[in-house]
């Protein structure tokens, strides 16, 4: 398809889209198929493949879907042995995913994924190889489950090719729908029309085929065919997003299925069910277009099914209330939570295909989703798919808006003047933009779960790599951040992990010979503090070498002269200096010297700052701070002489004004401040940042008490300007870093205001301190 | 100070048949004390008089601080301050010209914007080679035009290369 209507492009992006998101969202599932009683990931990993290869048919991808084809047939057969999976199959799987993903983001641009062929072919024998190893050990005791490996891909192979012929028509429907406008954001009515006379088709097939089978239970080729045929529907309706229909489609393939694999029976009370089922497909494609289907039917459908399953397995009706819960797509804030049953008939799981829209819930609330659910054609809507340049726009607009409101209700030109009704509307106004940014920022707030799914699996090939054992913990991945940190902060995070396995974990030998655990252990930590997000990345390995850096700093000239009175903090700090390594050898994993100043300057473009916490033999701790937003914070405005300053409003405790006594001066020029039963060191702005104040004398100005992490202290200035949301700015990369100052705003007279960074002022006033 | 008339001329530059060969060989010259200096025309995005700066402590001294320009923020670099000259109180001809270098804006504040002016490169001779001072590192070239002589700076140095002593 390489001439496509723009139609068939937005579908192809958004099959893209969300077959990435369903490779990322599932990939840190891989990991457990080592585990013993892994069905339930291994049926997992299958659903993304079959769902793929479903797609990609449809799309006539068949690069993609051949591949997904031949992984489907790799986990179908796991699936069958529940077994733990040895690394080296787990590798594999993770190179299917690699592989998917490339493959996928190819097709993003060129809308097919033709020119991938001999790739594919490579990719194909790899998992063919796999699906050998898999089986042969096993071989034996398997083959009476299921039938050997060339018979069952010959049927899989008949399987596609149908599912293919039978999306063909689709396909053409799909050229032939010249325009769009209706039902959905791509469903055309057009599109609906074609879908409901295949799928009243299907519906005749399979209800044919039932009644003879109620006859002739043992005829499997027409028990494959009817699953075949009910595949099919289940596959058309899910891309339709009708995903009521899907659901039941989908509780009928798995009985056929479990019928396919000799775990069923077919008897009268099976066919009674499948048919009613059909009838109730029916009844919803009938209500489909002219109204909206009573979503009452389907919970009594489930209900149905659910009985014939525990009726037809008296014995084990163990109906399992497993939620699992799929953050299936990230990049919406509001997800749409649709019924799905899981059950476990023994021995062979079934499958259940997710597709990207739908959360599961579980099946006890089946009964409220009479009243809940939204009709499938709304469904859909619920959430959308937006560029994030969209987003950023308005995120830029919104800010400019604050900007110009605080400009317009601050306006000079109001001053002295006694405006009631403006003030009014002004505050309206003001509320309202609050609001506004508000939602604004929360569309783009995400959990950091997939960055640190990501790094999962980075970990692991990572030691993989270094032939170390390491242990992944990972906890708070349901806070939230910007989207657009999220991802600067990605970067970094690789690099800190990356050196906290190359250059954290010491070598087996070396661990035991230290008494530490043959595993290395690293923390992977996010949560609030104040108005920033801690990412903190622990390890238990040698730690840093205080003595080896200072070294290393002197020989690359990065410092020089007396080195003992420099603090452990300040002497870690130098590992982000540009060309800064220590590793002897460069592996390629790290040890090139490139890598941390990375991390802090991309920190630093984040407003952030990399802290770095060390026992040497013991391991060491990151802990990136990043504010909140990006973009905008509530700000104390103040002013010293001609310059006025914004402080973070969290970071402020209190303001008072001086009185006598309250202040004393220790010989070497430090002054206090007593407040209560606390003594602040005092800090002059107008000193450390070498401008001219109105006074120097402490009691005509104003004291701030500011506190960042645990420390607190008395900040010195003219006076207090006001209250005031900031929209912050770079200061622009010519400039690059201040010390003391994170970025400028806008005021409302047009005027420029420097936004104080609280903990690297108090920083550097402890080292004017000491000068 | 440079009125929307010049700003105009510089526009018109560009409206010509061919933008790429109208920016060729063309200078913005301005003078800084008793001199005429000069940088390509195609680095310069607007100029303005001089603003309201809002320094910024621990910076570089030769950058003034900070501008805002209809919301965005420019960093201002003094030419007097980089060349190591006294600096003089700003004047209504003391211009600040907006460049682009390295995909940042930067605004370059001179004693007064003179003219655009053609020099083809057959008029410009080498920078002296003496190592009398280490601003010369800055110039790129001696451009004559006339009987005069424009000095023709190496933006990026002038306003991206380092002292060593810097890093400290």
């Amino acid at each position: 398809m390489s001439q496509v209507d723009k139609e068939t492009r937005d579908m192809i992006m958004q099959f893209v889209s969300e077959a990435l998101d369903s490779l990322d969202t599932n990939e840190p599932i891989v990991e457990y198929l080592k585990e013993e009683d892994n069905t339930e990931h291994v049926n997992s990993i299958f659903r993304v493949f079959h769902t793929l290869k479903g797609l990609s048919g449809f799309f006539e991808m068949f690069v993609i879907n051949r591949v997904t084809h031949e992984a489907e047939t790799l986990l179908d057969i796991m699936r069958k042995q529940n077994k733990p999976q040895s690394e080296e199959i787990i590798s594999i799987i993770y190179s299917v995913f690699d592989f998917l993903r490339d493959l996928l983001s190819r097709v993003g641009e060129n809308l097919t994924d033709k020119d991938a062929k001999a790739e594919a072919e490579d990719m194909i024998l790899i998992i063919r190889d796999a699906i050998n190893k898999v089986q042969n050990p096993s071989l034996s005791e398997e083959d009476f489950f299921f039938p050997k490996e060339d018979e069952f891909a010959q049927q899989e192979n008949q399987m596609i090719d149908e599912y293919k012929s039978s999306e063909a028509n689709m396909e053409e429907m799909l050229a032939e729908s010249p325009s769009n406008e209706g039902l959905d954001s791509f469903v055309s009515n057009e599109l609906m029309d074609q879908y409901l006379s295949s799928a009243y088709e299907l519906l005749d097939t399979a209800e044919n085929n039932l009644l003879i089978l109620e006859n002739d239970p043992n005829n499997y080729d027409l028990i494959s065919n009817t699953f075949r045929v009910i595949h099919s529907l289940k596959g058309n309706s899910g891309f339709m997003g009708l995903s009521e229909i899907e659901e039941i489609a989908m509780e009928m393939e798995s009985i056929l299925d479990s019928v396919r694999n000799k775990e069923l029976q077919i008897d009268t009370t099976i066919v009674s069910v499948l048919l009613s089922n059909i009838e109730s497909i029916r009844n919803r494609l009938t209500a489909l277009s002219p109204e909206k289907p009573s979503t009452k039917a389907l919970s009594e459908t489930l209900a149905k099914v659910q009985d014939a399953e525990n009726a037809s397995k008296p014995t084990e009706i163990e109906q399992q209330e497993d939620e699992i819960s799929f953050e299936l797509d990230v990049q919406e804030e509001e997800k749409v939570d649709t019924p799905e049953i899981k059950q476990e008939i023994q021995p062979a799981e079934k499958i259940i295909t997710h597709t990207p829209s739908q959360k599961s819930v579980e099946p006890k609330k089946i009964e409220d989703l009479g009243q809940k659910t939204a009709p499938p054609a709304s469904m859909a809507k619920k959430d959308i798919r937006v560029e994030t340049s969209k987003i950023d726009k308005l995120f830029d607009l919104v800010g400019e808006l604050i900007t110009i409101e605080t400009m317009v209700t601050n306006s000079p030109d109001l001053q002295g003047l006694e405006l009631p009704n403006f003030m009014k509307s002004a505050n309206m106004l003001n509320k309202i933009t609050r609001e506004l940014q508000e939602v604004t920022m929360s569309v783009r707030m995400m959990p950091l779960e997939n960055l640190f799914n990501k790094m999962k699996r980075l970990v692991r090939d990572v030691s993989l790599k270094m032939n170390k054992k390491v242990n992944l913990e990972i906890s708070g991945q349901e806070t939230e951040m910007d989207k657009n940190v999220i991802d600067e902060v990605a970067d970094p995070l690789v690099h800190i992990l990356r050196n906290a396995i190359d250059h954290g974990i010491e070598p087996l030998e070396e661990r035991l010979k230290k008494g530490k655990p043959e595993y290395g252990t690293i923390s992977l930590k996010a949560r609030y503090e104040g108005n920033e997000i801690l990412i903190i990345v622990k390890d238990d390995g040698a730690g840093i070498n205080r003595e080896k850096i200072l070294k290393k700093a002197e020989e690359r000239g990065i410092i020089s002269g007396n080195t003992d009175k420099m603090t452990d903090k300040e002497v870690f700090q130098l590992i982000f200096e540009p060309g800064f390594s220590t590793a002897e050898k460069v592996t390629d994993i790290s040890g090139r010297g490139v890598g941390m100043d990375v991390v802090r300057k991309n920190i630093e473009k984040l407003h952030g700052s990399v802290d770095v916490e060390s026992k040497y033999g013991e391991g060491s701790t990151f802990t990136l701070r990043i504010p909140l937003t990006l973009a905008i914070m509530d700000a104390m405005l103040i002013r010293v002489g001609k310059s006025r300053y914004a402080l973070p409003l969290l970071a402020v405790t209190e303001s008072f004004r001086l009185s006598k006594g309250m202040i004393s001066k220790t010989m070497d020029g430090l002054e206090v401040c007593k407040l209560r039963d606390d003594v602040l060191p005092v800090l002059r702005l107008h000193e450390i940042f070498g401008i001219e104040p109105d006074s120097y004398d402490l009691e005509k100005g104003i004291m701030i008490i500011i506190e960042s992490k645990d420390k607190q202290v008395a900040l010195f200035a003219d006076e207090i300007v006001g209250q005031q949301q900031a929209v912050i700015k770079g200061l622009s990369d010519y400039i690059g870093k201040v010390q003391g100052i994170t970025g400028c705003m806008i005021l409302g007279d047009g005027g420029i205001g420097l936004i104080i960074d609280i903990e690297s002022l108090i920083e550097l006033s402890e080292k004017t301190v000491l000068v | 100070m440079i009125q929307s008339d010049d700003l105009y001329e510089i526009d018109e530059l560009g409206t010509e048949e061919d933008f790429e060969n109208t920016l060729q060989d063309r200078y913005l010259t301005f003078r800084i004390g008793g001199e005429q200096y000069a940088f390509e025309i195609e680095y310069v995005t607007e100029i303005i008089g001089i603003q309201n700066i809002t320094p910024v402590p621990n910076i570089k001294p030769f950058i003034k601080g900070i501008i805002n320009l209809r919301g965005i923020i420019y960093p201002v670099v003094c030419v007097r301050k980089r060349f190591n000259l006294p600096e003089i109180p700003y004047n209504d001809r003391t211009c600040i010209i907006i460049v682009n270098v390295n995909q940042s804006g930067i605004g370059l504040i001179v004693d007064e914007v003179a003219e655009v002016l053609k020099i083809l490169p057959e008029s410009i001779s080498p920078p002296p080679q003496t190592n009398k001072g280490s601003h010369s590192k800055f110039i790129k070239g001696m451009g004559r035009v006339g009987d005069k002589i424009k000095i023709i700076l190496d933006i990026q140095k002038l306003l991206f290369e380092t002292e060593e002593h810097n890093y400290e």
